[in-house]
Order: C-alpha cells, then structure tokens, then sequence
C-alpha cells in the first residue's frame, strides 16, 4: 500500500494503544471517596465511583506489552514486514515443502522398480490402488470397468497396447481417440450394410450379400485405421472390430451414431498433475487389473 | 446456627497450634457398613485390573490404540455415544440417590472417604488413639515420635505406590506393569503416573482428606440442589436433646438428653458440630450417629439423639420416599439405565456402509445385463480376524424379491481386527427392473454367526430397455 | 469407649475452630489453586476420552508423549472456566453484611 496509506495506520494503531494507555493511568489518581457521582435516576438509582480492579488494570498492560511485542515480530503496522519476515505464503510454502517431503519418502522406494515388477508387490498395489480411487476412478469407475467412453481396464483388450510401458505412456501424455465421421459420406443402403457387417462381423447368419456390399465400403473407407481383418491398430488407437468389447457400445443403433457423428475420446495427460513415481505406481496397478 | 456452647477459656490457648482434625474412633452399625463398603470398594479397585475375559483384560483403557475394554465389551471411537450414555447414566444413579437418600456417595463410596479411612486406620494403627495422637504430636522430637512417625508415611507410602501403580494397570496390562515395578525396571510414562497418582493419593488421604470434600469437590457445590425436605440427613433432635446438660445447670431448667460430652464432634472427620444443624461440610459419614448412640447406650437413654431423618420427618414423623421429584429422578434413571442396556446388547460388532459410485448411472453389459459399482465399508469391531461373505437382493414395497437375480464381484474379503476395509463391487443383475430399485446388501461373518449386518442401497438401471431387434446379441 | 474423656481436648469450640482454620481453611490462594486445579483435572479426564474416542485419528497408534502434551493443554483448557467459575464464586467483601438501608 502507499505510504500515506501505511501511517496512517501506523499513527491510528500506535495512537489508540498509547492513548487508552494515557486515559487509564491519568485517571488512575483520584479522590477516593465513597460518595456516589451525584446523579439521581428514577428516584433512587445512584452511580458509585469505584476503582478498577488491579487484575483488570494488570491484564490490560499485558495486552498492550503484547500488541508491542507482535507488532516488532510480525507484520501488522502499515508496510512494516515485522523483524521475523513471516508471510502466509513462505508460511504455505513451508507446509508444502514437508507434504512434499513425505510424498517423496512414500514413492521413492519404488523409484527404481519397472512398472512390470511393481504389478506384483503389495505395496506398491495398495498405493497405487488409492491413486487410482482418487484420480482414475471418476471416469473408469472404482472398479475399473469403466463406462461407455471410458475404457475397461480390467479386460485384455487395449486401444494403445496394454505393457506396462504403453499404460505409463498413456497415463502420461493422454490419448486422443479420434474417428472422423464417415457416415455421411456414404449412402443410406451402404451405411446399413456397414452398421450390420460391423455389429454382427463374426455371426455366421448375416446376409452374405450385406456382408459383401459391407465389406466393400469397409475396405474403402475404414481399412486404412482399423486394419484389413478389422482387429484394429494400436499405433492410431483404433478398436478391434471384431470382438465383444465396445467402447461406445455394440448395438446398431450405436454402432450408427458412431459413423454418423464420430468419436472424440479424450484421455487427459496426467504428467504434471500426478509424478512420474504416481504414474508408475498406478500404472502397475492398473495392469494388474487384467492379469488374473 | 445455635449458641454453641464451650467449656472455659483455657483449653482454647491449647489448641490454637495444632491445626489438625484428630477423628476419633467410632464402633456402631454404620461404622460397619461403611467399613464392609471401603473393604469391598478397595477389593473392586485393587482386584479388576488382573482380570481376564476371553484373553484380553476385563478392565482396560487401551489409549494408544483408543479401544477400551469395559466388562467384557470393547469400545472402539465408533461407540462414542455409548461412552456418552454411560456417563449420562452415572450422572443420573448419583442424582437419583442424591435426591432420595442424601449425601450417600459421600459417607460411604466417594473415593476420598474411602482411601481416608484406610489411611486413617493406619494412622491409628501407627501412632495410637485420638489422644495419644494429639500428645504424639505435641511432645518433642524423640526416638519414639521418629519410629511412629516414619513408619506410618512408610505404610502410607507403600499403600499409595500400590494404588498408583494400579491405577496406571488400568491403561497398561498389571502382569506386565507389575513385574517392570518389581524388578525396578518402570520407566517412562508409567512410572511418572504412578508416582503422580501415588503422590496424590498420599496427599489427598493423608492431608488434604476433608479439604478436597470441604472445597475442591463439584458434587460437594451441587449436591444440596437435589435436595427437598424428604431427603434423607443426619440431624440432632433438638426437641429432645435441649437445653443440653451444662447449659440446662446454669439456667436452672430440666435438662435435655444431650449430655454435652462433644464426642459427636470428636469423632467428626470434616471437624463439624452437628448439633448445630445440617452444613455444607457435613459428608453424611454417620460417625456421630454411631457415637452418639453408644453414649446414650452407656447413660440409659433411647438412642437416636442423632440420627438418619428428613426435614418432613422431623416435622411429622413420616419419611415420604415416592414423592414427584423422587419418581421423576427415578424414571428418568430407569430409562437411561434400560436406554444403556438396549444400546450395548445391540451393539453389532460390524459397522457397515454401501456407498454407491456416483459417476456413471449404471453399465449396460453386451450381453444385456446392468452393472452398478459400490464401495463396501466394513468396520471390524471385534479382537479377532474374519472373513466375510457379501451378498445382495432386490427388494420391493412387499419385501425381498428373490426372482431377479444378482451376482457380486467380490463376494468374500478378510478384515483384520480393528480394521476398516473400503472395498469395490461390482453387481450386476440379469435383468434388472427399469429405473431406480432397492439393493439390499448383507455381509456375514463366516466364522461367527453374530457378526452379520444389511444396509439397503439404490441400484440404477436403464428407464428404457433396447428393443431386442437392436442389440448385439449373438 | 476406649477413649480418654479428658475436658482440656473435648471442648466443641475448639475443635471446631481448628477445623475452620486448618490447611485451606486459612490460605485463600493455595484454596483458589486446589479447586482450580482439582476441578480441571477432574474435566480434563473426561476431556481426553472425548478427544481419543471423537476426534478421527486415521488409524494411528498414539503415543504416550502425544497423550501426555495433549492432557496438559486439555488440563489448562479446563482451567480457564473453573479458574472464572471460582472467582465468580467468592463472596464479594461485605457481601454478608446486614444491608444498608438508603432513604
């Protein structure tokens, strides 16, 4: 604050502490009588004149010892920072420092452990299961079996691969799924050959001839990302077509909605928020999930 | 307060020094009761701390690890509001006996009345009756006076070790505390609240006594406000014994059954007169009574100059026990009593929770089935491990719906004693009702048929059902 | 009786004023300090069930050390109401006098 701003109060608090100082010790000589003051109210109310109790006089200069003694300490008089130099946020910093500290004693000792070797320690399990509960869980579900959108990282099938070195990558960096809307490009009879082809790709009663026309659009259109057999491309994130599993889901209807409108699945980098030893910590769980 | 009545001047200059209450003996029926009250109270208090119950102890305070074994019960932080009632109900037996039979807890239980007498009887022990303790006191230094002396805060400090160090067994296991103590080998906490405890009790017994009822004690401050004119007192007869026998010679009238002999006051551990009417200081002790009747016993007069009466019964000669103020008190103490009961034998060893997860409404499965995901909180409140096996039903307005079916995923986990378990399951019903429906998960022990618990929780499934012709089903 | 009944110790009077004015009966300070003292204890006992049973503590083994520092601030919290309580209490000087009459 600017200087006029800061005596002044300066000047209102030092004034105010000297001044009732002042007022209570000019006061303190007196006639001590015990004649009341004079004044009559209602007939016969009357008003003593007595001393303050010397406990009640003795506690005050303390306060004011006190309000000294503080104010030289710390800051409180206009833009005198007080000789201790405190502030609340060296006062955070510090507190930060020893959450830190405890953090890097809990997750150091997996530091030099492979993500692979870590799946398999106890330990390492129950922490990585509460960084999962706190940060994965809201969109994988506690279970880890996710939702439509969000993955089920208890099953073996994985859009980027599923190594323990893939899973860190993927925690770290994010992932962005994105399918381009190819539905409109296509005509009514050949959108529905490919919904049906891709819905019931292993089921031996589909119409060969949707099947034939199906194929025909997905070798033109869809090939290119999910792979000339349909089982997908794990470079480019691009599910495998022809099992049970279904991100957004597997009935036509959906299968439909995915063409015409197209994904965007967002895995959101989690490296600044969580450190590389989280990430390795829940990395291991998550890929312990899938290996039983 | 009466003119209270003295023999001449002299003997006050003798007494003025000796600032000390030399009690005299009393024998008599209340004597006994309250001796039969110390001996079973100080048995109670030196005798619980070695007592087990099914291997863990049957009276500790577990404060490191906050459980605290009360009779056979543990008490775990989730069993606060028992600790509350228990308290509740301790207020209420003492305001309830209070109200009926007047300072009760004072004359006969308190622990200060209690270890005072020991110490007293010790005392007595050590250097003699009340006039060999008062010339004891008043002769100079000698072998004998330093032999007596010594020896009694030599009992006096063995006793009140031995009440510190039991004290401390109820927080640490005796056996253990005990054998450290004997072997010289106490240290740490223990041994500094042993000796504080034992510190005090020898200060408090052997010094204080009175002073603690006189001005320390809360109940003392408070005691009176339960008091109407039916609750039991100890008062004198005035009718009968004035004008009492010195002051009846002097005035020349008849005199009345008090003969004056002021062993009612001798024998006043709070240093009272009692003649002079019901005090503040007075602990209800009945030592007077006791006294008083033996003296009436030896000059042929009917007892009860001093006696156990009531403002009413003084007034009328009836004692009214079942009076509003009495039966509310005891009501109320009734209720608190049973409310206790009921609280600790329906205490469930097992503290359950469901907590649905909250983020997705429910999972619709490929094959048709819905998916709901919960976290199961489990509270081991038992000194043992154990499995525990979940299951669930749907239920409905008529009861449990055991057609629908619905399987979980884990349906067994452990949990150590004293542990609390979060654990995720996944349910997940067939065919679930459209909607919202109600869940009823049970978890039972498998080992210990009484550890079993159910909490109902909301499952979610889809509000429309796909057509068939639409889904993936192979 | 097995006592001596000797008049030069019986006397009422004078028992009674020793009682009056033995140990705390004379000392209002050390009076003031054991009430002080003896009533917050009493309320610090009961303060650090409160504390050890209500107060979540995550599953932690508490140690005697913390158990000690934390009865002593319960112990001087108490203090603070039966110190204003006793205080309260004390008869103002002349508060037993027969009242004065003004008119």
């Amino acid at each position: 604050m600017s200087t006029f701003w800061s005596l002044f109060i300066i000047v209102i608090s030092v004034g105010s502490m000297l001044g009732s100082l002042w007022l209570l010790f000019s006061n303190a000589r007196g006639k001590m009588s015990t004649e009341d003051t004079g004044h009559v109210w209602d007939d016969d109310l009357r008003e003593n004149n007595n001393p303050l109790p010397r406990w009640w006089l003795n506690l005050f200069v303390l306060t004011v010892i006190f309000a000294a003694i503080y104010l030289a300490f710390y800051p409180g008089l206009g833009n005198f920072a007080g000789t201790l130099g405190w502030t609340s946020n060296k006062q955070l910093a510090e507190r930060l420092q020893v959450v830190e500290a405890k953090r890097e004693a809990l997750f150091s000792q997996f530091r030099d452990q492979d993500p692979g070797a870590l799946s398999k320690n106890a330990a390492a399990l129950s922490l990585g299961r509460d960084v999962f509960l706190n940060n994965c869980a809201g969109c994988h579900g506690a279970d880890a079996k996710g939702a439509v959108g969000f993955p089920n990282l208890t099953d073996h099938d994985w859009l980027y691969g599923g190594t323990p070195e893939t899973i860190v990558a993927t925690i770290t960096n994010g992932r962005n799924g994105m399918m381009p809307a190819l539905g409109p490009s296509m005509d009514k009879a050949t959108l529905d050959a490919v919904v049906q082809t891709v819905a019931h790709w292993n089921d031996p009663k589909l119409d060969p001839a949707i099947r034939e026309k199906g194929m025909a659009q997905f070798n033109i259109t869809c090939m290119a990302c999910h792979g000339p057999t349909g089982t997908g491309n794990p470079i480019l994130g691009a599910p495998n077509l022809t099992d049970n599993i279904w991100l957004y889901g597997g009935s036509t209807d959906r299968i439909r909605e995915t063409l015409m409108k197209g994904r965007q699945g967002k895995m959101p980098p989690h490296q600044p928020l969580l450190s590389a030893d989280e990430i390795k910590v829940v990395a291991a769980y998550v890929y312990s999930l899938s290996q039983n | 307060m009466n003119k209270p009545v003295s023999t001449p001047e002299q003997t006050v200059t003798f007494y003025q020094s000796a600032a000390k209450i030399y009690a005299r003996e009393v024998r008599g029926r209340y004597a006994r009761l309250r001796n039969i009250a110390m001996f079973a109270l100080l048995g109670f208090y030196y005798v619980t701390p070695w007592l087990s119950w099914n291997g863990t102890p049957f009276v500790l305070f577990d404060l490191p690890h906050r459980r605290f074994h009360v009779f056979g019960l543990t008490l775990v932080p989730q069993d606060f509001y028992l600790l509350t009632a228990m308290l509740a109900m301790a207020a209420f037996t003492l305001f309830f006996f209070t109200t009926v039979g007047g300072r009760l807890w004072c004359g006969y239980a308190c622990p200060q009345t209690v270890w005072t007498e020991a110490f007293m009887w010790i005392e007595r022990y050590t250097e003699g009756d009340r006039y060999a303790r008062i010339k004891l006191d008043r002769a100079p230094w000698s072998a004998q006076k330093i032999l007596r002396k010594s020896a009694k805060h030599l009992l006096w400090g063995m006793f009140a070790l031995y009440t510190g160090l039991t004290f401390v067994a109820y927080f640490v296991p005796a056996p253990q505390l005990f054998a450290d103590a004997l072997h010289f080998n106490l240290a740490g906490w223990a041994l500094f609240w042993s000796v504080f405890y034992g510190f005090a009790t020898w200060g408090n017994a052997g010094f204080l006594r009175e002073q603690v009822c006189k001005y320390m004690c809360p109940y003392a401050r408070f005691q009176s406000a339960m008091f109407d004119k039916d609750t039991l007192i100890i008062a004198y007869d005035e009718k009968r014994g004035e004008p009492r026998k010195s002051a009846a010679k002097k005035e020349g009238k008849a005199a009345g059954d008090c003969i004056d002999c002021s062993i009612c006051v001798q024998v006043c551990p709070v240093g009272i007169d009692i003649r002079n009417g019901l005090q503040y200081e007075c602990i209800a002790c009945a030592a007077c009574v006791d006294a008083c009747n033996d003296v009436m016993d030896s000059v042929n007069k009917p007892r009860g100059l001093i006696r156990y009466t009531s403002d009413h019964h003084d007034e009328t000669g009836h004692f009214h026990i079942f009076r509003p103020r009495a039966i509310g008190y005891g009501v109320i103490w009734l209720l608190v009593c049973a409310g206790f009961g009921v609280l600790v034998l329906f205490r469930s060893p097992i503290s359950f929770d469901v907590v649905r997860d909250r983020k997705q409404l429910y999972r619709e499965m490929v094959d048709g089935g819905v998916e709901n995901v919960y976290q199961i909180k489990l509270s081991n409140k038992s000194d043992q491990p154990h499995r525990y096996r979940l299951s669930a039903v749907f239920v409905n307005q008529h009861g449990e719906d055991d057609d629908l079916d619905v399987s979980l995923d884990p349906s067994e986990f452990d949990a150590a004693a004293g542990a609390h378990e979060s654990v995720t399951i996944t349910a997940r019903a067939d065919d679930p009702h459209p909607g919202v429906s109600k869940l009823k998960f049970t978890v039972q022990a498998v080992d210990a048929d009484a550890h079993h618990d159910d909490h109902v929780a909301t499952f979610l499934a889809p509000s429309e059902r796909h057509d068939s012709e639409h889904d993936n089903e192979h | 009786m097995k006592e001596i009944n000797d008049p030069q110790f019986d006397a009422a009077d004078a028992i009674l004023r020793a009682a009056r004015e033995r140990a705390l009966g004379a000392r209002p300070g050390l009076r003031m300090l054991a009430i002080t003292g003896w009533s917050s204890f009493l309320g610090a006992v009961v303060l650090l069930a409160a504390w050890l049973l209500a107060i979540p503590h995550d599953d932690e083994t508490i140690e005697f050390g913390r158990l000690a520092s934390v009865f002593i601030v319960l112990w001087a919290l108490a203090a603070v109401p039966a110190l204003s309580a006793a205080m309260l209490a004390q008869p103002s000087p002349g508060a037993f006098d027969p009242p004065r009459r003004r008119h």
